[in-house]
């Protein structure tokens, strides 16, 4: 047989150039054995063909956004109870910090707040706490707090989920039918990011925590120091 | 409209998992059918073809664009199948049960009826060539493998596996005839086996 391998394989699979083409077609004719091959080549690709696949699931799932993860979306409820210790010290504090201010402040300011309680027997620059912070102050504070710590944990946990939800889809979740390691995958990434959230929210609530405690301390202290000056002027009035 | 691969490429490649997920569904197919032709087992085809994908997310930054996507995505996955059959030292297996001779096979899946012998012929060719395929050089099927189930021009394979041109010819050109004699000898001993069944009922 002619070397003519190369030429016969481009001939057969169709990317010969035109001239050579005609070419080969025309030695073709004149040779036996190259028809003879290039007819055994075209029947072995047809019997290629036969060669099936067989059919499989999808393979590769897209990366959806934290599916089984909804509980991230809303601050925790350890969270919201102990900040709602917090604040219950923060009410009591917070009500030191309008009084004091009170105390201290502006002359109309602290005529009208005082107008609820009973300051005129000890004069007009005399803290009166009680008095002076009604119910409604609370509420607003508290209402004030609770909005700043949910707006600033509500941050975090969509900083962090993004953060999750930007990274490279390595957990790839599957359905339940993708077989025992790839869904033991899943859990385990699921559990990883869930413990990366757990510390990142523990570190704020105890950054804020950490705050909001001094500061209940010094308000206190200050408090206490009223409370010390109203009843030494209390006792200098009798 | 469809986006072309590049377009997909290029969005994927600012960000957009969604563009990516879009290009592992038009690809998925054709790299497992690499994949599973290359190893011969569907189980670690599924795995070459997710990490495969993975791959090339992760190296979506670097891939610039001078392959196409699909000839770089056929690259990746070929390497991961070379690299597991070197690492497993195993050859590409058909999925029939060990020591189960081709011609035994052959045999017992005979057309019990006239109503299902195209569909048993089929089935008989497809094992028929996996098992000639299996027996090739490595080089010599993945020619074949790209040129015949995936359609790369030789140009394209000669890239890709980075050898010349005429390499790519002679390798497929070898493959081929090594394959032809080989599907002639196992049509020859199935018919003469189907001839043998045939004279032994007679009896």
């Amino acid at each position: 047989m002619c070397d003519e391998r190369e030429r016969l394989i481009e001939y057969i699979y169709g990317e010969s150039a035109p001239d050579e083409r005609r070419a080969i077609e025309a030695h073709l004719e004149q040779c036996p054995a190259c028809r003879h091959e290039v007819h055994g080549l075209r029947s072995v690709r047809d019997d290629l063909l036969a060669w099936e696949v067989p059919p499989h699931e999808p393979i590769w799932r897209p990366v959806v956004p934290a599916p089984s993860m909804p509980a991230r979306r809303t601050v925790p409820l350890w969270a919201m109870t102990a900040a709602a210790s917090v604040l219950f010290a923060l009410g009591v504090a917070g009500g030191v910090v309008v009084s004091d201010r009170a105390g201290r402040g502006s002359a109309p300011e602290a005529a009208t707040m005082a107008d609820a309680g009973a300051g005129a027997s000890v004069g007009g620059t005399v803290a009166q706490p009680v008095a002076m912070v009604t119910a409604e102050d609370l509420v607003r504070l508290e209402a004030a707090i609770v909005e700043r710590l949910r707006a600033e944990m509500d941050e975090k946990v969509r900083a962090v989920a993004s953060r999750i939800e930007a990274a490279p889809p390595v957990q790839r979740v599957s359905q339940p039918a993708a077989g025992p390691d790839l869904d033991l995958a899943r859990r385990v990434a699921i559990l990883e990011s869930w413990m990366d959230d757990q510390i990142s929210l523990n570190a704020i609530f105890n950054g804020n925590f950490g705050r909001l405690n001094s500061r209940t301390a010094s308000l206190s202290q200050e408090l206490e120091l009223s409370r010390l000056q109203m009843v030494g002027l209390e006792s200098a009035a009798q | 409209m469809t986006r072309t691969d590049e377009e997909l490429v290029a969005c994927a490649q600012a960000g957009d998992l969604d563009c990516f997920n879009q290009l592992v569904s038009r690809w998925e197919r054709p790299i497992y059918a690499l994949a599973y032709r290359t190893l011969g087992r569907e189980e670690e085809a599924r795995d070459m073809t997710q990490e495969a994908f993975l791959r090339a997310y992760r190296g979506l930054r670097a891939f610039k664009g001078e392959a196409k996507f699909s000839s770089w995505l056929y690259r990746i996955t070929l390497n991961l199948c070379r690299d597991w059959i070197r690492r497993e030292r195993r050859a590409p297996v058909v999925a029939v049960p060990e020591g189960v001779d081709p011609v035994d096979l052959a045999d017992s899946q005979m057309a019990p009826a006239e109503s299902v012998e195209e569909l048993v012929a089929r089935r008989e060719m497809s094992k028929a060539v996996a098992l000639a395929m299996a027996e090739l050089p490595e080089e010599q099927r993945t020619a074949i493998l790209l040129k015949e189930y995936h359609g790369l021009t030789f140009q394209e394979i000669a890239d890709m596996l980075g050898c010349p041109l005429s390499t790519v010819k002679t390798r497929l050109y070898q493959g081929l005839s090594v394959l032809r004699r080989r599907l002639e000898r196992q049509q020859a001993e199935a018919a003469a086996l189907r001839r043998a069944t045939w004279e032994a009922s007679k009896l």
